[in-house]
Order: C-alpha cells, then sequence, then structure tokens
C-alpha cells in the first residue's frame, strides 16, 4: 500500500459497542465472542440428525449442551440452534467437519446477524414479564428452556440459564432500539419498587412471612 | 308530527305532553311488496327511498334486535367521500351529499357536523399517492385539498411532528367530511319510513328463506311466516349466516373490530385526523369523548368483543401521532362484526334466485355510506338495474376478475 | 386470547399470523393441462380462492407462529366465543388428509 493512502483496515464493532446497565437489581450487557449456528433439516430426518449429533436433539422448547455443536437451542420442530463460545466467523463449517454425516442437514452460520444480551438481576423477570407474552413461571419456562417470541414489535429468541438470568438473541439490525425499549421498562421498574416493598412492609401478611 | 322550532314551542307551552312515539311498533302483516332483512342504518335507509324515492311503501323491516342494536350503533361515526378507484368515489360522494341534505329529507336531527378530515402524509411517497386520490376526488365533485406540513400544523398543531421515523410530510383534507350522531340515523330513517307506512319490526328474527318454483316467496320468523315477492338482505356482519339459508357461500370473512371513548375532555380535536403510519384515527364527540379506533383484530368473529393486542395497538398508533392523549382515560371500548369482503367492497346486487337481493360487504366503512347504500339498493329493488353508482358491487366480481381493490391487499380479508 | 399449541403450550395470539378457513389447506389441483383454464377449473379455484362458509360457531381456521416456532397450526375455535376446541400441527393434518406423512 502507498505511504500517502489511509489505512482502510476496518475494526469490527459490537452491535452496542459495549454498553452496558446495571441497576443493582438488574444488570444488562452484550454477550459478545459467541458464535450462532442455525441447523436446519427435514422434520423427516429429525431421527438420523439426533444420532448425528450424539443423541442430543433437543425437543422444541428446550436446549442442552452438545459436546459436538455447543449448546442446541429446539427453536422448530426442523430447526436446531447452535450456540457456540467462540468468534470464529465460519462455525458452520467447525461444526460440518465434526459431524460425521450431514447429509439432509444444513448449516448457515447466522453469528454476525445476532445480538446477544445477557438480562439478569433480582428484578429482570419483573422486567420481561412487562415485555414479552412469554409466561415466564419455573414450572412452566424452567432453566434451559428456550423460545423465540415478541418484544417491542421485534423477534427474540429467550434462553433461560438460570433463575434470574435470561439471554435474549435478537437481530442485530434493530438492537438499538430493542436496548432502548428493555433500558426504558428497567426504569419504570425500578421506580415502582420502593412502593411495592413498602406495601409488603403494610402487609402483616407478608411481613410476618 | 313533523318536528319543527314551531312544535318545539307549542309543546313547550302544553308542558311536553303532546309528544308522540317517534315511530310505530307494529305487529307484522301476512304479505308486504318487499321485505327488508335487517334493520341497521342501511336497512331502514333501503326503506326510506324505496318509499320516497320509488314509491313503495308496502315494505317490512325486520330487525332480530331493538333499533340501533347492532352496528348503526357501535361505528365511529365519521362520514366521508375521499376514495380513489371509479367504481368506489362516485358512489361515496353520492352518499355524503346525501347526508348532506338528509336531515331536511327525514325531518330529524341527526347532528351532521361536517368538520372534515384530514389524511396525514409521512413520506413522498404517500404525499404523492394523496396528490392522485384528491384529483380523483375532484373529478367526482368531491372536492379535496392538500396540504404542506404547515398547513397541516395549523389545523392541528398538536400532533408529534418531530417524529424522525414517521414526520408529517402533509396531508389530504376534505372539508366536507365530518361525524353524525349514529343512533340518531337509525331513529331518523325509521320514523321517515314508518311515516310513509313501512312497518319497522323489531325483536323479529329470520330463521329461514321460503322458494317456491326458484323464486323467493317470503320468510320464516320467530313471529310468524311473512311473504313477499321480494326480499333484500341487509344484514352487514351476519351475512353468511343469513345466506346459509338459501345455501350461498360469500366472499366475505367476519371480523371483529373495536373502537373506543376516552372520558369527556374540552373541546381539542376539531376534525377527524387519521394516521398514516399506522392504523389509528380519532374524532372527537360533541359530548367532548375522544372518539378513535384501528385494524381489525384479525380473526373470524362474532362475539362483539376483540383482544387486548389491538387495544395495544390502537393506543401506540395513537400515542405516536398524538403524545398528548396519553393523560386521557378510556371510557369505553367495544367491538362490532364486519364483513369483510375478499376485496375490502362492498356488494348491493341481485343474487342467483330470483327476488332475493344481497347487500352487505361494507367491511368498516359501512357507517358513512348508510344513504349511499339505502338509495342504491332501493333503486335495485325497484328497477331491477343497479344504480349508476353502485355498478361495481357485484357478487360474481370475483368470478369475472373485477375486483373493486382499494387497498390493493388481494383476496385476503384480514389485511383490509 | 391464547392458543394451546401442541408443541410449546399456551401461546399468546399475537405471536400469531391468522391466514383463515382450514380449508386452505385443501388447494384444487389440475392434471390434464387442457383443463387449465376451463370454466370448471375456474369455478374450482374462484371457490378455494374467495368463498368461504364463514360459520357463527365452531370454525376450523389456519393460524402461523411467525414469532414463535414457525409452525402453520389447524385450530378449532368458536367464533362466537372465542373458545379454542382444538389445536393441532397442520402438517398433521394435511398429511393424514393427503394419507401420507409430509416430506
Amino acid at each position: 500500500m502507498p505511504e500517502h493512502m489511509p489505512n482502510h483496515a476496518l475494526q469490527p464493532t459490537t452491535a452496542l459497542g459495549g454498553r452496558t446497565l446495571n441497576t443493582g437489581s438488574v444488570s444488562i450487557y452484550e454477550v459478545t465472542e459467541r458464535a450462532l449456528v442455525s441447523l436446519a433439516f427435514k422434520a423427516s430426518d429429525r431421527e438420523h440428525v439426533s444420532a448425528v449429533l450424539g443423541g442430543s436433539l433437543p425437543a422444541v422448547g428446550s436446549s442442552l449442551a452438545s459436546h459436538l455443536a455447543g449448546r442446541l437451542l429446539g427453536l422448530q420442530i426442523d430447526q436446531t440452534w447452535c450456540l457456540i463460545e467462540s468468534t470464529d466467523s465460519a462455525m458452520d463449517k467447525v461444526i460440518a467437519r465434526k459431524l460425521s454425516d450431514t447429509r439432509g442437514i444444513y448449516l448457515t452460520d447466522q453469528s454476525d446477524a445476532w445480538t446477544i444480551l445477557a438480562l439478569s438481576g433480582d428484578t429482570c423477570r419483573q422486567v420481561l414479564e412487562r415485555l414479552c407474552p412469554l409466561d415466564l413461571d419455573e414450572s412452566v419456562f424452567p432453566i434451559d428452556a428456550v423460545a423465540r417470541t415478541v418484544i417491542e414489535h421485534t423477534g427474540v429468541i429467550i434462553l433461560r440459564t438460570g433463575r434470574d438470568s435470561f439471554e435474549l438473541i435478537t437481530p442485530r439490525s434493530s438492537t438499538a432500539s430493542f436496548m432502548h425499549a428493555i433500558e426504558t421498562v428497567v426504569e419504570h421498574v425500578r421506580n415502582e419498587i420502593p412502593v411495592r416493598s413498602q406495601d409488603r412492609q403494610q402487609d402483616p401478611t407478608t411481613s410476618n412471612a | 308530527m313533523r318536528y319543527s322550532a314551531w312544535q318545539v314551542i307549542k309543546q313547550g307551552l302544553n308542558g311536553h305532553s303532546g309528544w308522540q312515539a317517534a315511530f310505530r311498533d307494529p305487529e307484522p302483516k301476512t304479505d308486504y311488496d318487499v321485505i327488508i332483512v335487517g334493520g341497521g342504518g342501511h336497512g331502514l335507509a333501503t326503506a326510506w327511498y324505496l318509499a320516497s324515492v320509488h314509491g313503495i311503501t308496502k315494505t317490512a323491516v325486520l330487525e332480530k334486535g331493538w333499533l340501533g342494536s347492532g352496528n348503526i350503533g357501535r361505528n365511529t361515526t365519521i362520514i366521508r367521500s375521499n376514495y380513489l378507484l371509479p367504481d368506489n368515489e362516485p358512489f361515496y360522494e353520492l352518499s355524503l351529499q346525501l347526508w348532506e341534505g338528509l336531515e331536511q329529507d327525514i325531518n330529524y336531527n341527526a347532528m351532521v357536523s361536517q368538520r372534515g378530515i384530514l389524511n396525514l402524509a409521512h413520506s413522498d411517497a404517500q404525499v404523492d399517492a394523496y396528490a392522485r386520490r384528491g384529483n380523483a376526488m375532484h373529478l367526482a365533485g368531491a372536492g379535496g385539498q392538500l396540504l404542506d406540513t404547515a398547513g397541516v400544523r395549523k389545523r392541528v398543531p398538536f400532533l408529534n411532528f418531530d417524529d424522525a421515523r414517521f414526520p408529517i410530510k402533509g396531508g389530504l383534507w376534505q372539508e366536507r367530511a365530518g361525524t353524525v350522531r349514529h343512533d340518531a340515523v337509525a331513529w331518523g330513517y325509521a320514523r321517515a319510513a314508518d311515516s310513509r307506512g313501512v312497518d319497522v319490526i323489531q325483536n323479529c328474527e329470520v330463521t329461514g328463506i321460503r322458494r317456491e318454483g326458484g323464486r323467493v316467496v317470503g320468510v320464516d320468523t320467530s313471529r310468524g311466516q311473512i311473504n313477499a315477492p321480494k326480499i333484500a338482505i341487509c344484514v352487514a356482519g351476519n351475512s353468511s349466516r343469513v345466506m346459509s339459508m338459501v345455501d350461498q357461500r360469500l366472499p366475505i370473512e367476519s371480523h371483529v373490530l373495536q373502537a373506543f371513548v376516552s372520558e369527556g375532555l374540552k373541546p381539542t380535536i376539531p376534525g377527524v385526523v387519521t394516521y398514516g403510519a399506522g392504523h389509528f384515527y380519532i374524532s372527537q364527540s360533541d359530548k367532548g369523548g375522544l372518539v378513535y379506533g384501528g385494524d381489525i383484530d384479525g380473526y373470524n368473529s362474532y362475539a362483539q368483543r376483540g383482544n387486548l393486542p389491538t387495544v395495544e395497538d390502537v393506543a401506540e398508533g395513537g400515542l405516536s401521532l398524538m403524545p398528548m392523549i396519553g393523560r386521557a382515560k378510556m371510557l369505553r371500548s367495544w367491538g362490532g362484526i364486519m364483513d369483510m369482503s375478499m376485496d375490502g367492497s362492498p356488494f348491493i346486487d341481485k343474487t342467483d334466485i330470483p327476488g332475493l337481493y344481497f347487500n352487505g360487504g361494507w367491511c368498516y366503512g359501512g357507517f358513512k355510506a348508510t344513504p349511499g347504500s339505502g338509495y342504491c339498493y332501493a333503486h335495485l329493488i325497484a328497477t331491477d338495474t343497479p344504480h349508476t353508482v353502485a355498478t361495481g358491487y357485484r357478487l360474481n366480481r370475483f368470478r369475472t376478475g373485477h375486483p373493486v381493490d382499494e387497498r390493493g391487499a388481494g383476496a385476503q380479508p384480514n389485511l383490509h | 386470547m391464547q392458543i394451546p399449541h401442541p408443541l410449546l403450550g399456551l401461546r399468546d395470539a399475537s405471536e400469531f399470523v391468522y391466514l383463515g378457513d382450514a380449508s386452505l389447506l385443501n388447494r384444487p389441483s389440475v392434471d390434464d393441462p387442457a383443463e387449465l383454464g376451463s370454466d370448471a377449473t375456474l369455478d374450482a379455484f374462484h371457490e378455494y380462492l374467495h368463498l368461504r362458509h364463514n360459520p357463527a360457531g365452531v370454525h376450523k381456521e389456519l393460524w402461523f407462529h411467525e414469532q414463535g416456532d414457525r409452525s402453520w397450526l389447524v385450530v378449532t375455535r368458536d367464533t362466537t366465543t372465542h373458545e379454542i376446541l382444538d389445536c393441532a400441527l397442520a402438517r398433521d393434518v394435511a398429511g393424514a388428509s393427503f394419507g401420507a406423512e409430509s416430506t
């Protein structure tokens, strides 16, 4: 490259540029260094795919850890997503090499199309219940459960990673709007908390509990 | 009794003891020239124009509930004639002209208030589309004026003009549009038709349609059999139910549409305003309530009540257009059942069965059409030919490839 | 309104897109090319595309779980009360009616 020309090597940035939020009772940060690969197949090939993956194909609505392809998210009867600790941008090819037989399996690297937000804290369920139409009670949506749903008119995949921790996977192009919606609700929930705890103190049935 | 200022003074001097019921509550006779099934706005208007224009007065209007219990009392009371297509615009313009002369015609105060309608545009393309629509309106004599942002701001300064995503680029203004007190329309038409001898029969549900030699001859009702050589169906919302009595399937799905009214507020919204970037429209009633609505719920329903996602959707549209209404409390919401036709346009037509006429498919635009619909339906029933402004509203138009697709959504009733 | 998804349990209707009468699964087919423009064919497609039973009462209808698992469902619902009586995957319904597994 001639000396007088500027160096145009571009630096990759994440969707939110490392923006985080921590109010004490809820924290949100952007999970980077994670790859996402979709694994699609014909519904009639489900047993074959399960065998190739070592018998570890999750039911729709649940997720499980796989030694071949990271955490598998059961999103559809004929589609599973792989969530993998990696920054490799061609993780689909890495997985394909690990599988003994890829006939009828369609692997697509989706990493750059999505943003993963980790949401945790005492009030994160209160935040989510205002945002999404899912029933997040642990009896219905236990740890490792996963569901595609909608928040603020934007599609989102919700993965429960703990009692009070979730990962939200949402399209990268609308992440800023999505984050704005969450931040707004976090603020609303935070403003409501003192009122609620005061109510509890005045209510003898709960203050004795 | 003719209503007038003189009558008010005279009755006032008599302690208001001389007022009579606005219309009779007659027992059904056995024979009529015409039976109109459905005592909503359109059915009553049809009876009035059959009597006043065509001299046909041996008519029964059969209503399964009480007058005003259906969609004539469940709409948002807006009248306008700002359509584009040649099959629509002259029809709605005739209807608006009939609204303008309605109170004199039927001697009843229906509170016709021409306070104007403003359709907002939020992109250059939408401004161009409104320019085209405005030209179509002028061709039909309906008037209309294209406003720029400053013109909109002058009329409705309280809108969210600074929205980065949906800026207000202008709007199409029709000054002659407005609102009407909807239940007064039912009462006024019923009283006028009744005064010419039409029997308006309430709590009389049609349960069957009788045929002899291929022709219709009468109906079975909850109050007995009633005969007539001409039977005119006019039951939008329930058209498929009634037409199934003669084994006819229609290009119609019934859907629920919700509407809302806020607590009474001081006068703030001068006319009707429609949002061009979401489905939301609003006006203010004479009592002060903000009357607003949006999209249909989007699934087949006869339940006359809807679900919460649509309430949220309408509220979001309203708040994005006029943030100030966020402080107004919603007082009531209700649902009405719409005949959603495949192309979003209505039907005023003869059926394949001699003597049986059909009027329906009004989607969520039936109220404004009330006088025009009655006028053209009466013309069809009396003369067996469609009125010149209603020639497009044929029942077989999908089979022949002549849909009237004002919205451009094709054969998807839940998209119109 | 919540829809009892056969795989996912109760899910809010706002996650779904509605298409209409489940008879839309049974699109007419024309095997003989000479019949493509015939009146019988045009009548069959006209009825399929445009005419509906539109009952007040029990209605079988197609819903698409767009903001979910992207499955098509056949929901049996009472249109006068919105009560949902049954819900099945459309692929199972279609498979049964065509006498074959979907592949």
